[in-house]
């Protein structure tokens, strides 16, 4: 009964990690179509909420990995993951308050291994499926996306270089909507299932589900998308601002070149099943469309700002859920700890939420 | 190490895949629009008709990548 209770807590709160995700992760998909002025702000997020929605029921690959390939199901509790997902949140909302584009998926992912080595040791980590199915995908994907943005964008620029800009503009833009359409399709594939992953996975862990081939039950799916959608719909206005403003100066060509790329990377990867980070490969398809273009201009100072905090993100959200999980012992790992912890990190969300809110680079769709 | 923990296979194939879709539907698209919009002056019928198919191979090849992948286990 107590397990239950703690189960529970554990599914509203990898919903609550779901939402962060799609919030954090708005800027993957619309952040150059708005830029660009493809799209308005509010019509962008729009369409990319019931593409998020629709996206998650694509697949169910990168699913199968998180609950499988990540930590041994059979050596942890609920409890442990709640204090991974904790952990996740908050790194996403400290990097959202920065205006970092980190990644939510290397959040998650972080948080459940730092939680499940102070529980239950690394004898509970599959070092084999964190390095290969998570490291060598999250250091090749943005690497690849980059490339070929910077190939594509190449080639468009030698294609219209005699021709009047501003006609072939508009068709380009026309083109946005459909390529970051795609993106945000290829956001819900991959990022959707990371929380269908989890829950999965205390769900076995509580011994709801077998350990052997565990399916995902439908309502996990229903509830992990509305979730990853509604996140969309609020919209990470700060990231936003960063990927669609900071990295380089856009023009829809560059906009265009750079989604493609990137939904072709991320729905070839959760093909694949690897839970790569959707948020470095839209961020290296920038980069890509600013190289392919012209490399001096984009600002590389935003792009090592934006490096470190890839480069943090694993053993930062993992250190936070480990601290979670200790305060969750220290308490009781019965229903007390989870509940009291559970209550304090909501109370100190909403507080980051609300001083961010009121901070003076606060942004909004009016600002972008 | 890396050559037995990686399924280089798989991850080669998302590499290829993801790159060779990302040119050269960008490339299709871009070649369409080209030769579809007006620039100094108006386009022959057969090249707006060119036009025309260099942009559906476009969307037809992301059609096609999305039937491969939702429908393949």
């Amino acid at each position: 009964m107590e397990q239950d209770i703690v189960l529970v807590l554990l599914v509203a709160v990898a919903l609550a990690f779901d939402f962060t995700n799609g919030f954090h992760d708005t800027a993957n998909a619309m952040a150059t179509s708005i830029a660009t002025r493809a799209l308005a702000p509010k019509v962008a997020v729009g369409l990319s909420a019931i593409l998020n929605f629709v996206g998650a029921f694509v697949s169910l690959k990168v699913a199968a990995t998180i609950a499988a390939d990540i930590v041994d199901a059979a050596a942890i509790t609920p409890t442990i993951i709640l204090a991974g997902l904790l952990g996740g949140i908050f790194w996403n909302l400290l990097t959202w308050r920065l205006g970092l584009p980190s990644s939510s998926s290397h959040a998650l992912i972080g948080g459940i291994v730092g939680a499940v080595l102070v529980a239950a040791g690394s004898g509970a980590v599959f070092a084999d499926g964190v390095v290969g199915k998570v490291l060598v995908p999250a250091a090749v994907a943005p690497l690849l996306c980059l490339a070929a943005a910077a190939t594509a964008t190449f080639i468009v620029y030698r294609l219209i270089r005699s021709r009047p800009r501003e006609e072939l503009h508009r068709g380009f833009r026309l083109g946005q909507i459909a390529s970051a359409s795609l993106v945000s399709l290829a956001h819900g594939t991959n990022d959707a299932q990371k929380t269908m992953g989890v829950i999965t996975l205390a769900l076995v862990s509580n011994g709801n589900l077998s350990g052997a081939h565990p399916g995902v039950p439908v309502w996990v799916v229903v509830s992990a998308a509305s979730a990853i959608a509604l996140g969309t719909y609020v919209g990470g206005w700060r990231i936003i601002r960063t990927v669609g403003h900071r990295i380089t100066g856009l023009e829809p060509p560059q906009g265009f070149a750079a989604e493609m790329s990137s939904a072709a990377t991320i729905v070839a990867a959760s093909h694949a099943g690897f839970p790569l980070s959707t948020t470095h490969v839209t961020s290296g398809g920038v980069m890509g469309a600013g190289v392919g273009k012209r490399a001096a201009d984009v600002h590389w100072d935003v792009v090592a700002r934006m490096a470190a905090a890839w480069l943090l993100t694993l053993p930062a959200a993992g250190a936070m859920a480990a601290l979670f999980y200790l305060a969750t012992r220290a308490l009781g790992t019965d229903v007390a700890g989870p509940l009291v912890v559970s209550a304090l990190a909501a109370v100190t969300a909403g507080a980051l939420y609300a001083q961010t809110q009121r901070s003076p680079d606060h942004a909004t769709a009016a600002d972008l | 190490m890396l050559a037995t923990i990686v399924d280089w296979a798989a991850l080669w194939q998302v590499i290829a895949a993801s790159f060779v879709v990302s040119v050269a539907v960008t490339t299709l698209f871009t070649s369409g629009l080209v030769l579809v919009e007006p620039g100094d002056r108006p386009p022959s019928a057969a090249r707006r008709a060119l036009g025309g198919l260099l942009l559906l191979a476009s969307v037809a090849l992301v059609a096609g990548g999305l039937y491969v992948v939702f429908t393949t286990k």
